[in-house]
């Protein structure tokens, strides 16, 4: 019973899939416009890029610091989970 | 007789000696378990019965009064009805959106891959950054996103998504569906194609139709599916703090404040941790009590499933 393609389902989840991208657009497009387009402009496209923000970001927010915090907290939980939980499964089988 | 009696001391010797070997290794894990996780708990259950405040610094007994004027605490009556009505909404909402999604996600069509992932990606990013990002696209004024395509493109009203009381909570709910029915919808989607293809086609050659396959294959069999998912919508909901501290921040007039927000006002802001202790220890039991049901009904359901 091999399913052929439905283009149906094409039609009706695009623009579903529409909505949930939109909000992730907005956030990347808002992070590449200068504030006097954020302000006129606020929703659209713009061919007025500019990477001011991240320049920003990086010298006002300890940023790499704030990443790193992040690395060091996961990869540990995750290696002591890793030991732990492997042990706990194999208690678990024997 | 005696001999036998001797191997089976030495037998149980070995095993336990085999069992110690691997419950060392639990040690460590149990030692910060405890540290980290039953002592804190336990220490909160005992708060809870103190008059402890960051200003006096007493640990005096003071009883059950900390319970007791939880009652007649206006902060509470808000929070209660609102996280219930959020959790009843979003187990009952999230589950009706989740379930036909994974049925489309396992449909063949042109752009299926594409549309799993997209479905899966709110649930990647923090509720907080998606909680204001919704704040600015549902802003109140005629200049929010949501606002503008319903003046220009519907030519309706502008509906006020975060100050008026009741579309507040509503607007809660909707965010909580964005975010989370993707993430459930995979749940479902691998449930459902551990479904053994046979049974389909066993009714369809019995003449089911698409919608009997549906109710009567696919929904029993997805029940093991449905009590996880239940389940951490339930928790996540009775839990709930970031998404509406970043979409409403608990207003207007407090009726999105949630039950966690209220244990954070009372606790660390206004320093009063006898009364959050108590707070935390109602809403310990309540969780407890509600996935205790939940998962036992539902397990029940399972087993009726096969």
């Amino acid at each position: 019973m091999k399913k052929r393609k439905n283009f149906f389902i094409d039609l009706i989840m695009l623009p579903l899939c529409l909505i949930i991208v939109y909000p992730f657009f907005f956030i990347v497009s808002t992070s590449l416009k200068p504030p006097s387009e954020v302000a006129s402009n606020p929703f659209g496209l713009t061919l007025n890029l500019t990477l001011n923000n991240y320049l920003y970001v990086f010298e006002n927010v300890p940023i790499l610091r704030a990443f790193f915090n992040n690395v060091i907290i996961t990869t540990s939980s995750v290696a002591l989970i890793v030991i732990f939980g492997t042990r706990l499964y194999s208690i678990g089988i024997s | 007789m005696e001999k036998k009696s001797n191997e089976l001391a030495v037998k149980l010797g070995n095993k336990l000696k085999k069992n110690l070997q691997f419950e060392l290794f639990l040690i460590p894990a149990l030692f910060f378990y405890t540290l980290f996780i039953i002592v804190p708990l336990f220490q909160g259950f005992g708060y809870s019965v103190t008059n402890l405040h960051i200003k006096t610094r007493a640990t005096d007994f003071v009883g059950l009064k900390n319970f007791i004027d939880i009652l007649g605490d206006d902060i509470i009556k808000n929070s209660i009805s609102f996280t219930f009505m959020y959790t009843l909404a979003t187990v009952v909402l999230v589950t009706a959106a989740a379930i036909p999604l994974a049925l489309v996600f396992d449909a063949n069509s042109h752009t299926k891959n594409l549309q799993r992932a997209i479905f899966y990606f709110p649930s990647c990013v923090s509720a907080l950054i998606m909680g204001f990002t919704w704040r600015y696209l549902l802003s109140s004024d005629d200049g929010g996103f949501v606002n503008s395509i319903i003046i220009n493109v519907f030519h309706g009203h502008s509906v006020n998504w975060l100050s008026d009381p009741v579309i507040a909570q509503l607007s809660n709910v909707l965010v909580c569906i964005w975010i989370a029915s993707g993430w459930n919808a995979t749940i479902y989607l691998a449930y459902l194609q551990s479904i053994p293809h046979e049974y389909y086609e066993a009714a369809y050659i019995d003449g089911a139709s698409y919608i009997q396959r549906v109710r009567h294959i696919t929904l029993p069999l997805l029940a093991p599916a449905m009590t996880i998912s239940v389940m951490t919508l339930l928790t996540g909901g009775l839990k709930l703090y970031e998404l509406p501290y970043a979409l409403t921040d608990g207003g207007p007039m407090r009726v999105t404040h949630t039950f966690t927000h209220a244990i954070v006002v009372r606790g660390i802001t206004e320093g009063n941790y006898g009364r959050a202790s108590a707070l935390a220890v109602v809403l310990f039991i309540i969780i407890m009590v509600f996935t205790y049901v939940q998962v036992s009904v539902m397990s029940k359901r399972e087993e009726k499933a096969y």
